[in-house]
């Protein structure tokens, strides 16, 4: 990755290749919160602090891209990287910065997710640079994805504003071949703020806005990543943009009409370069929009097209009804499939994509294939805490709920958690939520609410919450799930791990000093520790006012990395079916480490999965599972 | 190097953890090296938490092609569990397809708990059998645990691959391959990648 | 019985939790994973998909029939209609001062089980005691004199205490001596009779204690939160009078109608005061203080009585039959109120009791006041 070795193609993943281009553009500062699909980004260039470059985790996206805006007014080259939903949380600064623009370029890398694969939801965030004024490039492959990154810093200090670009699952995570460029030599510019130097956003500015955003489009009618394949004054072509570029060529030569049919696969995506689409589209009669999420290209081009093109043209795309992404029209990503559907519906020729004949399948099967559901791994103390919840909720006996957060305990919504969620939305929206139904009981309202927050959640978005909290006086109890670590997107650290991005050592945030600065109550407990557990969420429930209660765990991935150890059922203690224990273990506590063998009719534990938590062996009610001397083990582990 | 299929479309898949994206990493660099053009489509993230995942390998002398396989293209499948074996099959196989994979099966959560029955292995072969050309079949799992651990079964898996002559180019790319990928990993786990691409695979 | 066919977890839930008959004895918490105990509070925290349960069949609130249950723990039909079957009736009370002074009415239940550790009757004993931390009730598992006698004292607010049987500490013990409320008392009887559990075969004696009727933890919040009593070090109820709060530095009174206020709902239809069921049973006697009424049971109680007579343990005097006719007619009143489902103020559930119509129309001509 970080070779100076020009001309040597190597693979990457689309990340990689966007950290890659990064450097090759001299970059030095580097601000991010980690966010899936584009969270590698980041890592790489926080992990490459000796190659001149400054990365930190920030601990929200609105701080991250306010970090890297300093940078760049010093004169540096920065970039800012965070998910489709970050960009929202740092929308207040995105559209007040657009109008002081930067100098040094700045680079804002959004990852978007169509089909939602690591989200909640599935966000265009196209519509953000159109919002705000700004250049948006769109890289169709893993190579251009280098490419773009590395020319967008010298784009963003043409037109003296941010620029973003825009990827997706299917190039963040794909690898493809890159062509290494050069590694420049480390800049020795110090950065500096003239005296002179004022960056404001101000009304008056909103004319610069526009100004720049004009400079930008004059820059894109000549952009190279704007690329046109296909006849000659052609009488259909497909628009399209990102991966779905890649899927509608493939597409086209699958239904045997590659050389009928142009594409116009557009790079620069906002502004328009209105005269350059009217070069291409301006004496076409079909036009044929393929692209993922929303119908952006869609909307911006046909409107060019309908003020300044001089004829009737046939639009087919998501208005027409003729382009769907894998779950409705305007819903899912797009793959190959979906543009072969597209353009055999619109050419009329038949679909050569078959699927194979499974109605063996169905005969034998009875049941269909049995589906793999997501829950928490093997170790994770995120089930025991759910449990210990669900357990104080229901002897409460008040029909008191669970709100929920974004994390790897946003599976407690599913099987694995006991279906204990009974609402998620964004960073911080449980404590949030809670706010509001802590107020209630002025009316009657008498149900226990607790929110739910991980401990990189924590210190993004709640801390607001609790504040608020406490002023209002709402009644409700945050239960801080706290395992150490930045765990959904790949165990990055926080504030409260004590060690910052590049590994060094930072005296940790401690949670429970924060909450009880802010006079709420808070108690610290062991979620695998369930009677102690239960009992103090009990007691809280009761309590009037905000209270905290940390459910403190290291998660059980990092752990079972330092040390590992290991259970075992013990079969002739293993009741199984029988009352006092009804498959309790792989049943309902659902650890997938844990396996119910229906023929001897006793628990088995995968050795291969186990963490060796202990939580099973610890509510077992025979005493049936044991810890296993993992020197002895045949196990080894490497 | 043999007349290529443009695209040649290889399926990885298996279940979250089984070591999918380090495999299809290896596929990679060892078609790289050989000079061809690769794209690899994943998924993961919260795959990592017990569900199906899959590497859409694309392999061209000519032109990147997107990182999703189309419907009924699968040309090779490598499957390191027999369940979604038959998952991806039933999408992307063909009369065609020629498939290599692991017996040894790893239970969904419906299955753990008691509410589905996870199918007969040998029922899921031959249904199989049904579909596509060829059904190459070992216990990977258990050739691993050989090799020391049985978490490298995706080495297993790869070395299968390399000998099975459905590549388009020689086995001893991965070798190289490896070598690069083994970079940086500590001795203990170096030492037993390498004994797991060194299990003798001799099924075709 | 055919009562507990096809009876489990969800009729428990339906028929007793839910329907607010659950006296907290403990005999189903605890009992397996789905059943968790806090406090006073029992909940079927998750359904376990049995279709018939242990914890139907020795919960005291489902079909008991107390006839059936007598003739299974005594080799004899005499049944008293009012006092369950015994064999005799003392004035009793510890000789041990250490014993008498921390026991409440005499220490006999604590020189009882003391001695039975002692003596190597049992290994293990089972008892009520208060928390240091915060003098609420919590189970004890006491091996030795210095832990039975912080177990010592009367309880008026209820504990689950029979939940201590299923913990880990107990699994290696095999032969333990529980003191217990009479529905307590009743349960272990169903779990010896009605299941194979192994906790029931370990259960060596069973010391029964008086009971007409128990409190809600929810008094201890009034204590708190209403009258900002902290820091309770005692509670005492004696006869006639409201309850003796005693903290540290102060002393409080609480009225006997605001205590009455908390008593638990399901001890309305308590149909056994004097633990029919156990061994021997004890209670306070109305006129004196420093002696209890033992009632010896069962061939064990009886030796066990015995043995404490002859070791010096404990002393006995008759019984006056003055005390007697009282006695009798406070536990008659009490069950004529559950029979005639008579109460003032809250409903009693009498559909549990599987009793023949002769011992209910004797029972029914007592005064019922």
């Amino acid at each position: 990755m970080i070779r100076n070795e020009p001309g040597t193609t190597v693979i990457l993943t689309g990340n990689e290749a966007m950290a890659r281009g990064a450097m090759e553009a001299g970059v030095q500062f580097c601000a991010s919160y980690p966010g899936s699909p584009c969270v590698e980004v980041a890592d790489v260039l926080i992990r490459c602090h000796d190659r001149g470059i400054y990365g930190e985790w920030s601990t929200n996206e609105i701080i991250a891209l306010e970090a890297a805006a300093a940078a760049s007014f010093s004169g540096m080259r920065s970039i800012c990287v965070m998910k489709q939903n970050g960009l929202a949380v740092a929308a207040d600064f995105l559209l007040s910065l657009n109008h002081s623009g930067v100098r040094g370029g700045l680079v804002l890398v959004v990852g978007d997710d169509p089909s939602a694969h690591s989200s909640i939801n599935e966000v265009d965030s196209r519509h953000f640079a159109r919002f705000a004024e700004i250049p948006l490039l769109e890289p169709s492959t893993v190579q251009e994805a280098c490419d773009m990154t590395r020319w967008a810093f010298e784009l963003s200090e043409k037109v003296q504003t941010l620029v973003i670009i825009r990827v997706v699952t299917r190039i963040c995570h794909a690898r493809g071949n890159v062509v290494l460029g050069e590694l420049p030599l480390v800049s020795e510019k110090i950065p500096r703020i003239e005296p002179w130097d004022r960056f404001f956003c101000v009304s008056l500015a909103h004319l610069a806005v526009h100004v720049r955003q004009e400079q930008a489009r004059e820059v894109f009618e000549e952009c190279a990543f704007n690329q046109y394949e296909g006849p000659e004054d052609p009488v259909s072509v497909v628009v399209t943009s990102g991966p779905s570029s890649l899927y509608a060529r493939e597409a086209l030569s699958l239904l045997g009409i590659r050389e009928k049919v142009g594409i116009l696969k557009m790079g620069a995506t906002w502004p328009v370069p209105r005269n350059y689409i009217l070069n291409h589209l301006g004496k076409s009669e079909n036009i044929i929009f393929f692209e993922e999420t929303d119908a952006f290209l869609e909307q911006n081009i046909t409107s060019v097209m309908a003020q300044f093109g001089d004829r009737k043209y046939h639009f087919f795309g998501q208005a027409s009804g003729h382009v769907e992404g894998e779950r409705g029209v305007g819903v899912g990503e797009m793959s190959t499939n979906q543009a072969v559907k597209a353009l055999s519906k619109i050419f009329n020729i038949d679909n050569p994509l078959v699927r194979p004949n499974t109605s063996d399948i169905k005969e034998i099967l009875r049941g269909g294939l049995p589906e793999r559901e997501l829950t928490m791994c093997p170790g994770c103390p995120h089930r025991s805490s759910f449990w210990a919840i669900k357990t104080a909720l229901e002897l409460d006996g008040r029909e008191g709920f669970t709100l929920g957060d974004i994390g790897c305990y946003t599976l407690g919504a599913l099987r694995g958690g006991f279906y204990l969620l009974r609402s998620v939305f964004c960073m911080g929206s449980g404590a949030g939520l809670a706010n509001g139904f802590g107020q209630l009981h002025r009316f009657g309202f008498n149900q226990p609410v607790i929110a739910l927050a991980g401990d990189s959640t924590f210190f993004h978005a709640c801390i607001p919450a609790l504040v608020s909290a406490q002023y209002n006086n709402a009644n409700f109890t945050l239960v801080i799930l706290d395992n150490g670590t930045t765990a959904m997107t790949g165990f990055q650290p926080h504030a409260g791990t004590g060690l910052t991005g590049q590994g060094t050592s930072t005296g940790p945030l401690i949670i429970e000093n924060i909450t009880r600065g802010l006079g709420i109550k808070t108690e610290i407990a062991d979620p695998h520790q369930l009677k102690k557990t239960v009992e103090l969420l009990y007691r809280m429930l009761k309590k009037q006012g905000p209270k905290v209660v940390i459910l403190r765990k290291p998660c059980s991935l990092e752990a079972s990395r330092i040390k590992r150890r290991l259970y075992q059922v013990n079969p002739v203690e293993c009741i199984g079916d029988s009352c006092g224990c009804s498959r309790f273990c792989s049943r309902v506590f659902g650890c997938p480490a844990i396996f119910f063998d229906n023929e001897k009719g006793k628990a088995y534990i995968n050795d291969l999965l186990c963490t060796g938590c202990g939580a099973c062996s610890d509510l077992c009610p025979r005493e049936a599972i044991y810890e296993v001397d993992t020197n002895q083990a045949e196990v080894k582990m490497a | 190097m043999k007349g290529l299929k443009e695209p040649l479309n290889i399926i990885l898949t298996g279940v979250g953890g089984q070591g999918n994206i380090i495999a299809s990493g290896l596929v990679g660099i060892a078609a790289t090296m050989a000079g061809l053009k690769v794209t690899i489509g994943e998924t993961y993230g919260a795959s990592q938490r017990g569900g199906t995942v899959m590497s859409n390998i694309r392999i061209s002398l000519r032109e990147d092609f997107g990182p999703l396989i189309p419907t009924g293209c699968g040309d090779i499948i490598v499957a390191f569990e027999p369940l979604e074996a038959l998952r991806i099959v039933s999408e992307y196989g063909n009369s065609e397809t020629k498939i290599i994979v692991n017996n040894e099966p790893i239970y969904p959560l419906a299955v753990l708990m008691g509410e589905s029955d996870y199918p007969a292995v040998n029922d899921i072969l031959a249904l199989l059998e049904k579909i596509v050309g060829d059904v190459i079949t070992f216990n990977a799992t258990a050739l691993a645990r050989e090799a020391g651990d049985p978490r490298v079964l995706n080495m297993v898996m790869i070395k299968a691959l390399a000998v099975s002559g459905y590549l388009p180019f020689p086995a001893s790319y991965f070798d190289e391959a490896l070598e690069t990928f083994l970079q940086g990993l500590p001795s203990e786990k170096r030492e037993v990648n390498r004994r797991a691409m060194g299990v003798k695979v001799e099924l075709f | 019985m055919d009562e507990f066919a096809r009876k489990g977890s969800v009729n428990l839930k339906q028929e007793v939790i839910q329907a607010g008959w659950c006296v907290s004895c403990g005999l189903c918490a605890d009992m397996c994973p789905y059943i968790k105990t806090v406090e006073d509070r029992i909940a079927i925290v998750h359904e376990c998909n049995a279709d018939e349960g242990n914890c139907y069949k020795v919960c005291p609130r489902t079909a008991t029939d107390y006839s059936f249950l007598h003739r299974q723990i005594r080799d004899s039909d005499d049944y008293d209609y009012i006092l369950g079957g015994y064999r005799k009736i003392y004035m009793a009370r510890a000789i041990n001062n250490s014993h008498h002074e921390s026991g409440q009415y005499g220490g006999v239940v604590t020189a009882l089980t003391a001695m039975s550790l002692r003596e190597g009757l049992v290994d293990s004993s089972l008892l009520t005691a208060n928390s240091v931390e915060d003098s609420r009730p919590e189970y004890v598992i006491a091996m030795d004199e210095e832990n039975v006698i912080r177990a010592a004292g009367s309880k008026y607010v209820v504990y689950p205490t029979v939940r201590g049987l299923y913990q880990r500490e107990m699994s290696q013990k095999d032969k333990t001596l529980v003191v217990g409320r009479p529905c307590q008392v009743t349960g272990l009887r169903k779990m010896q009779h009605y299941t194979s559990v192994a906790q029931g075969k370990k259960v060596e004696f069973i010391i029964g204690l008086f009971c007409f009727w128990g409190l809600e933890y929810a008094f201890y919040n009034y204590l708190e939160d209403e009258l900002g009593i902290h820091s309770i070090t005692s509670i005492d109820i004696p006869k006639n009078r409201g309850a003796i709060i005693k903290t540290s530095s102060e002393v409080h009174e609480v009225p006997l109608e605001k205590v009455r206020t908390f008593i638990r709902r399901g001890c309305h239809s308590c149909f056994d005061p004097t633990s029919e069921l156990a061994d021997v049973s004890v209670g306070s006697t109305e006129s004196e203080t420093s002696w209890c009424t033992l009632i010896s049971r069962t061939e064990k109680g009886n030796e066990l009585v015995n043995k404490a007579i002859s070791l010096g343990v404990i002393e006995v005097r008759s019984y006056s039959s003055e005390l007697e006719e009282q006695l009798r007619e406070a536990v008659r009143n009490k069950k004529a109120r559950v029979l005639l489902e008579k109460h003032e103020t809250v409903s009693v559930n009498r559909s549990y009791l599987r009793i023949n119509d002769s011992l209910q129309e004797k029972l029914k001509g007592g005064s019922v006041s």
